[in-house]
């Protein structure tokens, strides 16, 4: 997979990946927030459909939602991750015609390249990192939902509804997570 | 006169032999099968109670539905009726039903009515009972959770698309 | 299947036997549910069959196997009789009763008691045991078979916000990015 026709350096995509890498701290907490109701969501269904009272599986409730945080997090991360460098290409030109009609507007001065190439760089950095962030979120709580309604209302429909939360859960989020690593597509 | 007293008197008997009902007045209740997910096959009971201004101790009713007929069985205790029928392994639509109620004679004059090709409506019944069959329901034909699948795929398509769009 | 077969081989017997105007009734009871829940309407259909060569009179059918404590009576009566059956001839009976727990039952015979020729003792006969069955809880039977329309509505509209927030952002974006290329 390597990357097609690039019209930055080299250094400056190195930039890029290792921006990717790293979570800051407020896409640290949009991602965990996000993980959490997701996770959470399913339990209205388990509360109302499979008659599971909260109060009593509390615990189970508990750990199940946490677990699942963790697990959808991190498919977060990943999928995140794969996306970064291929939304930053395609908007590479959109943004920098942003930053360019920004410049001529300001003409007072004038900006050296460098500056103006520093500005695009990072430009596009956040908003490759919003898009690709978005996107991740999007697909994981798809196919993560799509997962869990397959898991608990279809394959293990007839089984109790212990272990129906617990490998619909554990099953859904897990492999979500799993899809998220393999560099497919 | 002495005619009119040997019809009286015949008229009488007839009564006392409990064989009939003069002046029937019915309390009937009905009931019938309505949710198809407890029962493929739909029941069907009309049961009331009889007080006659004569007796009624042979009293043998029959009731005549829709064309078939079926003996109308008494409690052991009391003076309570019933008949009842089953339709099996198919689904019954909503009917109303109109049941009419025959004493012996009555009973083998429609038998003879209907065995002659006539029409069976010609025979006038002691009495009847209306009841509204409401149809055995089974819910929406299709189940909630192949709904909530298929908008599930629905949105993951939409996504996938976007997805490959960037990474292509 | 079995039971119709024994009802066949019943009759068999029956012709094979003497020509004396006997009658001879065999009841059949069946439970019509596929699903029996607490609280939910449980229909029982009684047949009765007259394979002799006589009429039988006085049948009087009788089932108290449904005690007020297990059992709520909806519809029909669990003791009732007929003056006569002729030869040949079969009468139902329905009764719907209404469990009122949840769990395994035993569901025994009905009896029927008849004469079977004039001047001779009444001749009681039973029905076939139905055995145990199991009767469903409502919160299982709700959780198998309820349509639950409005719960998955409701999760729809919950979904909602963590996939259609996020995918508006992103297209906002990407048009707000491919719009300017457009312009160049």
């Amino acid at each position: 997979m390597a990357p097609k026709s690039s019209n930055f350096s080299k250094e400056e995509e190195l930039l890029l990946q290792d921006f990717g890498r790293d979570l800051t701290r407020k896409s640290s907490l949009i991602f965990y927030m996000h993980a959490i109701f997701v996770s959470a969501l399913p339990l209205w269904l388990f509360n109302r459909i499979h008659q599971m009272e909260l109060t009593e599986h509390a615990i189970l409730f508990a750990i199940g939602t946490l677990v699942s945080t963790y697990l959808v997090a991190s498919a977060y991360k990943n999928n995140k991750f794969q996306l970064k460098h291929k939304v930053a290409q395609k908007r590479s030109d959109g943004v920098a015609a942003e930053i360019n009609s920004q410049m001529a507007e300001n003409d007072s001065k004038k900006v050296s390249k460098k500056e103006k190439d520093e500005r695009i760089l990072w430009r596009k950095n956040e908003v490759a990192e919003a898009e690709s962030m978005q996107l991740a979120v999007v697909y994981s709580n798809s196919v993560f939902l799509i997962l869990l309604i397959l898991l608990s209302f279809f394959f293990f429909k007839s089984y109790s509804p212990m272990i129906n939360y617990i490998i619909s859960m554990i099953g859904a989020s897990g492999i979500t997570a799993l899809l998220s690593t393999s560099s497919k597509n | 006169m002495s005619s009119l007293k040997l019809f009286l008197c015949l008229f009488l008997a007839y009564c006392v032999n409990g064989q009939s009902c003069i002046q029937p007045s019915v309390s009937p209740s009905s009931y019938s099968s309505t949710n198809q997910k407890l029962s493929k096959s739909t029941a069907f009971v009309v049961e009331f109670s009889l007080k006659c201004a004569s007796k009624t101790d042979n009293l043998q009713l029959y009731a005549d539905i829709d064309g078939v007929q079926f003996p109308v069985t008494k409690s052991s205790e009391s003076e309570h009726y019933q008949v009842s029928w089953t339709v099996k392994d198919k689904k019954t639509v909503a009917h109303n039903f109109d049941v009419r109620f025959f004493d012996e004679e009555g009973y083998n004059n429609l038998r003879k009515v209907i065995r002659s090709g006539q029409s069976p409506e010609s025979i006038k019944p002691l009495f009847n009972v209306d009841f509204q069959h409401p149809g055995l329901s089974s819910g929406f034909w299709i189940k909630a959770e192949f709904l909530g699948l298929a908008v599930a795929v629905l949105v993951l398509y939409v996504v996938c698309r976007e997805r490959s769009q960037i990474i292509s | 299947m079995k039971l119709y077969l024994g009802i066949v081989l019943l009759l068999l017997t029956a012709f094979a036997k003497g020509d004396d105007e006997k009658a001879k009734i065999i009841l059949v009871k069946r439970i019509l549910n596929d699903i029996i829940t607490e609280r939910n309407d449980l229909a029982i259909e009684y047949n009765l069959y007259n394979i002799g060569d006589g009429v039988a009179t006085d049948v009087e059918l009788a089932d108290s196997s449904f005690h007020e404590s297990d059992f709520e009576l909806i519809s029909g009566m669990t003791s009732v009789k007929w003056s006569r059956i002729n030869a040949g001839s079969n009468v139902t009976h329905a009764v719907v009763v209404q469990p009122l727990r949840a769990g395994d039952f035993n569901f025994t015979s009905a009896v029927v008691q008849y004469v079977s020729e004039k001047g001779v003792d009444v001749t009681f006969g039973y029905s076939n045991e139905i055995g145990e069955q199991e009767i469903l809880s409502l919160k299982e039977y709700n959780r198998l078979h309820a349509s639950h329309m409005m719960e998955w509505g409701l999760f729809a509209l919950w979904c909602m916000p963590s996939i259609d927030v996020p995918l508006l952002l992103y297209y906002l974006s990407k048009r707000k990015y491919s719009k300017k290329v457009k312009k160049n």
